[in-house]
C-alpha cells in the first residue's frame, strides 16, 4: 500500500490526493500551489503519518489550498492587522477559558472569587491583566484593520460579504467588551452594564423587552450575573469563532486584496485599450479570447468565482460564458468568429506573469 | 447560450457539456421527479421538527423572565417619626431578593408637604435611579435638588427634571404605613404632572404616545391608582 | 460596478496574484513578527498596569460616579452633549443604529469600481472625519470630569461657595474653568466675576431668570457664599 503510494506521489507532485490527482489534474494549478508541494513528501523514510491521513482526508489538498496561495505583489505591514485581530481572539479565548477555572458567576460570590484570583493565585493577576488588556488590544486591532480595509477599497466586488461579516464580528467584540466588564463585579463593571442595560431599553417598542431578556427579569437580579457569564463565555464567543472562519474561507477563497495603487502591467499582445475601453457587456463577452492569458487565467484560476453563490451570479454567469466559448473555440476551430479571435490568442500564462 | 451546446452534440453521443437545467442535480437512473420531491419536502419538514423540538424549549426557557413577575416584597424602613416634609432622608433597603448586597437600593423619603399640595400623612420615596440611564443620583441639601453625577441630570425637590438630559422625573416607591413603621414597596414611574405610571427603564418617556412606544411589560407591577 | 469592470478587476487581480508569492511561509512571516509585537504589548500592559479591581458593586451609592470602558467613551461623550431629553431616545439607540446600519451596508450603496483612496475623495474624507470625530469624542468622554467637581484654583476663603455651586449641580448647565457644560444651556462662568457685579449674581442665582432654576432653597448664607465665589472669578485666577 505505501509504496503504491509513494509511487503515486511522485507521479504526480501535485499530490492532491490520489484519486484526486489523477481524475482533476488542474486542481492544484487552479489553487495556485502546484510546485512547492513536494517539500511536504520529503520525509519518506519515517513512519509517514501525515502520508497516512493525507491519503484519507487529502488534508495536504486543504493544507495547501490555505497556505500556499499566492498573496498579490506589492501587500505590505497593513495586511498583518487581520491576522493579528485574530491571534488576539485566540489568546483572548485561552486566557479566558483558564480565567473560567476560578471564577464564580454569582453576584454573591463573584467579586471575592476576582479578589481570590487577582491576589492569591499563582500569576493570577498577570492572567487577568492579559485578558484586560487583550481585550483593548483586540478592539485597537480590529479598528485598525477596517480602517485598512476601508481606505483601500477592498469591501469592494468581490468582497462585499466578507466586509459584512467583518462588521458583525466588529459589533460581536463590542458586545463581549460590554458582557465581560460586568464580570468582575466593581463599581465599574455595574454601573457600566446598569447604563447599557439602559440604552438597550430606551429603543422604542422592543427595547424594553431587549433588556428584560438581558438582565433575565425588570431588575438586575440573580440571574443577571450568570446570563452575562454565558453569553459571553459561550454565545458570543462561539458566534465569532464561527463567523471568523467564514471570514477566513472568503479570505481564502477570494484572495488577500492587493493596495489599490499596485497595478499590474499589461500582458504582450492584447490590446488593454480595447479591454479597458469595451464599452458593452455582450461586447466584451466575444471580446474575451483576445485577451485569452488573462481570461484563462481568470477561469483557471479561480474556481472560487465557478462555484460561488448566487451573490455573484453575474460573475458566474460570465465565467460561464467563458469557458463555453473557449471551450467551442478550441474542439471546433471551424466555429465562426471564435476562431479568429483565437489565433490572436497570446500563447502561454508564463509570457503573462513574467 | 444552450444553443449552440446542444447542437455539438450530436445524437446517440454523450453531450459533451451537461446541461444543469436538463437533468436535476444528483440525477440518477430511473429517478422519479415526484419521489424527489416527497422526500425533499419531508426531509426539510422533519429535520425543522427535530430542530424546533430543541429550539423552542430553550428558547422559551431563556425568555420566560420577560413574563414572570416577582413577589410583590414591602420593607420597613423605619417610624414615621423619622421622616419630615422639608427634607429627605436616606434609607436604604432590599429591592431584589437573593443577591445580598446587589439586591439593595436606595430611596429618599420624606413625608407630604403642602406647598405641593400632599397629604401631611403622605409618604413619598424617590428612587435613586436617574431617569436618564439609571446612573446613582444624590440629594444635594444646600441646592434642595438631585443632580445625576453621569451626564449631568439635574431634578428638583419633587424629583421634576431641572436641566441636563432626563426624560422624566424620577422614579417613585409605593409607600404605605402599617405599626407606626413605613414600608417601601414596588417601584412606579410618574409623568411630568407626577401622575402615577407603570414602571419602566431609564430613559424611556412617560405618558402620551410613549405609553405606548414603552408598551407594558408582563414582568413588572401596575402602578399605583391616582 | 458594472459587469466589465468587475472582469476587469478579477482579471488584473489575477495577474498580481500570480506575481505574487505564496502565502506561507511570506506573509505568514510579517503576520508572525506582528503577532509577536502585540503579544509582547500585552504583556507589558499586563505587568505594567495589571489588573486592579475596584471597589465591589454597590446598588445604594449616592456618590459613585459611572464612567464606561474607554472604547465607548465617544458613546457616553454623545450622551453627554446631547442634552434635550427629546433627542435622547436618538442618542441611545438612533445614532448608533444609524452608523451601524451605514457601516454594515457600506459595500452596496458604495459601488463604484475605483479603490484607490485619493480618487475616491468623498469616502476617504468621510472616513477621515468619522475617525476624527470619534477621537475628539473619546478624548472629550476621556477628559469629563464629575459634574460635582471643579478644578479651578480659587482663594481659601471662596472655598466654601465653590463647594456649594459643585453640588448643586451648577455643571450641568455651565462651564467653570475646564469643568462643567461647555456649550450647555447656560453662558460659562468661568470668567463670570468680570462681567456681572456681585449683588446681580446673587439675585440670578436665588431667582432664576429664564430657563434657569432657583437656588432659592440654597438660604441667604449659601448663596451669599455663592455669590462671593462667583464674583472672585475673573481672569487674574
Amino acid at each position: 500500500m505505501s509504496l503504491l503510494k509513494r509511487k503515486k506521489k511522485d507521479e504526480s507532485p501535485e499530490g492532491s490526493g490520489e484519486a484526486e490527482a489523477v481524475a482533476k489534474p488542474t486542481k492544484g494549478e487552479r489553487m495556485g500551489q502546484a510546485k512547492d508541494l513536494s517539500v511536504h513528501h520529503g520525509t519518506q523514510g519515517a513512519i509517514d503519518v501525515a502520508g497516512w491521513v493525507d491519503s484519507r482526508v487529502n488534508a495536504t489538498g486543504i493544507f495547501t489550498a490555505m497556505m500556499s496561495r499566492h498573496v498579490p505583489k506589492g501587500t505590505n505591514w497593513f495586511y498583518t492587522l487581520g491576522s493579528a485581530t485574530m491571534f488576539i481572539f485566540a489568546m483572548q479565548a485561552i486566557t479566558g477559558v483558564f480565567l473560567s477555572m476560578y471564577y464564580t458567576p454569582s453576584a454573591t460570590q463573584a467579586y471575592a472569587s476576582i479578589t481570590h484570583l487577582t491576589n492569591d493565585v499563582f500569576m493570577g493577576e498577570f492572567v487577568r491583566g492579559m485578558h484586560k488588556w487583550g481585550a483593548s488590544l483586540m478592539i485597537i486591532l480590529i479598528f485598525l484593520h477596517m480602517a485598512r480595509t476601508f481606505f483601500f477599497g477592498a469591501y469592494k466586488y468581490p468582497r462585499e460579504l466578507n466586509w459584512v461579516i467583518g462588521v458583525v464580528l466588529l459589533i460581536l467584540t463590542t458586545v463581549m467588551g460590554l458582557t465581560g466588564y460586568l464580570l468582575p463585579f466593581d463599581q465599574r463593571s455595574f454601573w457600566a452594564t446598569i447604563v447599557a442595560n439602559n440604552i438597550t431599553a430606551s429603543g422604542p417598542v422592543v427595547g424594553p423587552y431587549l433588556a428584560d431578556f438581558l438582565r433575565a427579569g425588570p431588575d438586575f437580579s440573580a440571574t443577571t450575573l450568570s446570563r452575562f457569564y454565558a453569553l459571553h463565555m459561550m454565545v458570543v464567543p462561539g458566534l465569532m469563532a464561527a463567523l471568523i472562519g467564514a471570514h477566513l474561507f472568503f479570505v481564502v477563497k477570494l484572495g488577500t486584496t492587493a493596495p489599490p495603487w499596485v497595478r499590474a502591467p499589461r500582458p504582450k499582445g492584447a490590446r488593454p485599450s480595447e479591454s479597458v475601453t469595451a464599452g458593452v457587456a455582450s461586447e466584451d463577452l466575444e471580446e474575451v479570447p483576445v485577451n485569452g492569458a488573462a481570461a484563462a487565467a481568470v477561469t483557471e484560476a479561480d474556481p472560487p468565482v465557478d462555484e460561488a453563490n448566487a451573490a455573484e451570479a453575474e460573475a458566474v454567469e460570465a465565467t460561464e460564458a467563458e469557458e463555453t466559448e473557449s471551450a467551442t473555440a478550441t474542439e471546433e476551430p471551424a466555429a465562426e468568429a471564435a476562431t479568429e479571435e483565437a489565433e490572436e490568442e497570446p500563447p502561454t500564462d508564463g509570457e503573462v506573469s513574467s | 447560450m444552450s444553443e449552440p451546446l446542444n447542437k455539438n452534440s450530436e445524437p446517440g453521443e454523450e453531450p459533451r457539456i451537461k446541461l444543469p437545467e436538463a437533468e436535476p442535480r444528483g440525477y440518477f437512473e430511473g429517478e422519479s421527479m415526484t419521489r424527489r420531491h416527497v422526500f425533499t419536502v419531508a426531509s426539510q419538514a422533519i429535520g425543522g421538527v427535530a430542530a424546533l423540538a430543541v429550539v423552542l424549549p430553550v428558547v422559551g426557557f431563556a425568555v420566560a423572565p420577560l413574563f414572570t413577575r416577582g413577589e410583590e416584597r414591602w420593607e420597613a424602613v423605619g417610624p414615621v417619626s423619622d421622616f419630615n416634609a422639608e427634607t429627605y432622608k436616606q434609607v436604604v433597603f432590599t429591592e431584589i431578593t437573593g443577591i445580598g448586597e446587589a439586591g439593595k437600593t436606595t430611596a429618599y423619603i420624606r413625608t407630604g408637604a403642602e406647598k405641593f399640595n400632599e397629604e401631611p400623612n403622605d409618604v413619598i420615596a424617590i428612587s435613586t435611579r436617574c431617569a436618564h440611564l439609571g446612573c446613582p443620583v444624590r440629594f444635594v441639601q444646600a441646592a434642595q435638588n438631585f443632580i445625576c453625577p453621569c451626564h449631568g441630570g439635574v431634578y428638583d425637590f419633587e424629583g421634576k427634571r431641572l436641566g441636563g438630559p432626563p426624560v422624566r422625573p424620577l422614579d417613585r416607591f409605593q409607600t404605605r404605613v402599617r405599626g407606626g413603621q413605613v414600608e417601601v414597596g414596588p417601584r412606579f414611574s410618574v409623568t411630568n404632572q407626577l401622575k402615577a405610571v407603570r414602571v419602566r427603564d431609564p430613559g424611556e418617556f412617560t405618558g402620551g404616545i410613549w405609553e405606548f412606544l414603552y408598551p407594558p411589560r408582563p414582568s413588572t407591577f401596575p402602578p399605583p391608582s391616582n | 460596478m458594472n459587469a466589465r469592470e468587475k472582469e476587469e478587476y478579477l482579471r488584473e487581480y489575477e495577474i498580481l496574484k500570480k506575481k505574487g508569492k505564496p502565502f506561507f511561509p511570506y506573509a505568514i512571516m510579517k503576520d508572525s513578527v506582528m503577532m509577536l509585537v502585540v503579544t509582547g504589548v500585552m504583556i507589558t500592559m499586563s505587568i505594567v498596569m495589571g489588573a486592579e479591581q475596584g471597589p465591589k458593586a454597590d446598588p445604594t451609592t449616592t456618590t459613585y460616579v459611572p464612567r464606561p470602558e474607554w472604547y465607548f467613551f465617544y458613546l457616553f461623550e454623545l450622551l453627554r452633549v446631547i442634552k434635550p431629553p427629546a433627542l435622547v431616545p436618538l442618542a441611545t439607540i438612533g445614532i448608533p443604529t444609524i452608523c451601524m446600519v451605514l457601516l454594515l451596508l457600506l459595500p452596496f450603496y458604495d459601488r463604484g469600481p475605483e479603490r484607490i483612496p485619493w480618487k475616491r475623495p468623498i469616502a476617504t474624507i468621510t472616513g477621515i472625519m468619522v475617525i476624527i470625530a470619534m477621537a475628539f469624542l473619546t478624548f472629550l468622554g476621556a477628559t469629563a470630569g464629575s459634574p460635582t467637581e471643579i478644578e479651578l484654583e480659587t482663594a481659601p476663603q471662596y472655598e466654601r461657595g465653590k463647594e456649594i455651586v459643585a453640588e448643586a449641580g451648577c455643571l450641568a448647565c455651565h462651564a467653570i474653568g475646564e469643568n462643567g457644560a461647555h456649550g450647555g444651556l447656560g453662558p460659562d462662568l468661568t470668567d463670570i466675576g468680570a462681567v456681572v457685579p456681585r449683588e446681580a449674581i446673587k439675585q440670578s442665582v436665588a431667582v432664576g431668570p429664564g430657563i434657569m432654576p432657583s437656588f432659592q432653597g440654597l438660604g441667604e448664607e449659601n448663596l451669599n457664599a455663592v455669590a462671593d465665589y462667583l464674583a472672585s472669578l475673573n481672569e487674574e485666577h
